[in-house]
């Protein structure tokens, strides 16, 4: 599991990843671009 | 459904927590423990906490840049506070006070107390096996609702009480890591499956009058469902122990009713660390465990693509 998420990333599913960039702009990170 | 590589998401999460306040060192930590649980699969503690954890920050529960701190030391016994600093922080530095002394005097038994949630429990198994140690981790939570029915029960009365048990492999990347909830799945897991709108397989969660549902639905809205323990009562028996020791022994309080509800999470860990090399020899045990390793997993599986595992894979 590690070496293959390593290699090809991790899945994120849509409403866990909106979730975490609604809490980083709340701190004034934006993360949209780095997805 | 995004996939993203695991450099970029350390990023993120160390860019969040540096901007929520933590310095460097202290954001890096917290990142390399949640993309940690999410590059071994488990999900339901990765950055998919990190919401949640700022909102426990903004309401005080929870503060940056904080550190635990070693109580009483009476022997191999330790009681480490973790002053409310991130869980990630308090009980990586219990876990490493346990093992100083372990190397020490042979054992070491730590009581953490008051610490935010400390996320996945497997990491702090991982830091001794590492360190050449044998250890014991069990976890019990306050301060949030309870998420877990008792055997023959209803409702929810305790959460998810992991354990952790974690033995140095024969080979030095490949510990024995024991790293489960006493739940039959972690509430992570439900949340999980309730953002990719997928439903739960039979006999993980009731709804809240009690009855059996696959939805994980059921656990966010009232009356509020409840996961059930894994293998009826010897999973049931698992968590009680679990609640005793590391909420009871540990000072850290369990979840009696007026620890619940809370916005935030708090756990107590209990946990035993001890030098293998002070009771075998250490070749011994490395050739020992290896040879019964290859024993047990060269047991003919019964579905051909289904291979027997060891307590090392995630879930496994």
């Amino acid at each position: 599991m590690r070496a293959e998420r390593i290699k090809n990333g991790v899945p994120i599913d849509d409403e866990t990843w909106r979730e975490l960039t609604v809490a980083a702009r709340g701190v004034n990170v934006l993360v949209e671009a780095a997805a | 459904m995004i996939v993203i590589d695991h450099t970029a998401l350390h990023e993120i999460a160390t860019r969040v927590f540096s901007a929520a306040g933590s310095d460097p060192e202290e954001a890096r930590v917290i990142a390399d423990h949640l993309i940690g649980a999410n590059l071994r699969g488990h999900d339901s503690h990765g950055v998919g906490l990190i919401p949640n954890y700022l909102q426990h920050l903004a309401g005080g529960t929870v503060f940056a840049n904080r550190k635990g701190r070693v109580v009483s030391e009476n022997g191999s016994l330790i009681v480490y506070d973790g002053e409310r600093a991130w869980g990630q922080i308090a009980a990586r530095e219990a876990t490493m006070v346990g093992i100083a002394k372990a190397h020490d005097t042979g054992v070491a038994v730590v009581a953490l107390r008051n610490p935010h949630h400390i996320g996945r429990v497997g990491t702090y198994g991982e830091m001794c096996a590492e360190a050449g140690l044998v250890s014991f981790h069990f976890v019990n939570v306050t301060d949030a609702r309870p998420a877990v029915a008792p055997w023959r029960g209803s409702d929810a009365r305790f959460s998810t009480n992991p354990v952790c048990i974690a033995i140095p492999g024969s080979e030095p990347e490949r510990p024995i890591i024991l790293d489960m909830a006493t739940s039959v799945v972690a509430m992570g897991k439900v949340r999980v499956a309730r953002n990719k709108g997928e439903q739960l397989k039979p006999g993980i969660l009731i709804d809240g009058e009690g009855k059996p549902t696959t939805d994980p639905a059921a656990m966010y809205r009232q009356p509020r469902g409840a996961l059930t323990t894994f293998g009826e009562h010897k999973g049931y028996a698992l968590a009680f122990v679990c609640e005793m020791l590391a909420g009871a022994l540990c000072g850290s309080g369990t979840m009696r009713p007026e620890r619940q509800g809370g916005t935030t999470a708090t756990n107590g860990m209990l946990t035993i660390v001890i030098d293998p090399s002070r009771l075998v020899d250490r070749a011994w045990l490395q050739d020992e465990i290896a040879a019964m390793t290859r024993y047990i997993t060269a047991s003919p599986p019964r579905h051909p693509d289904e291979p027997v595992l060891i307590p090392a894979t995630p879930n496994a």
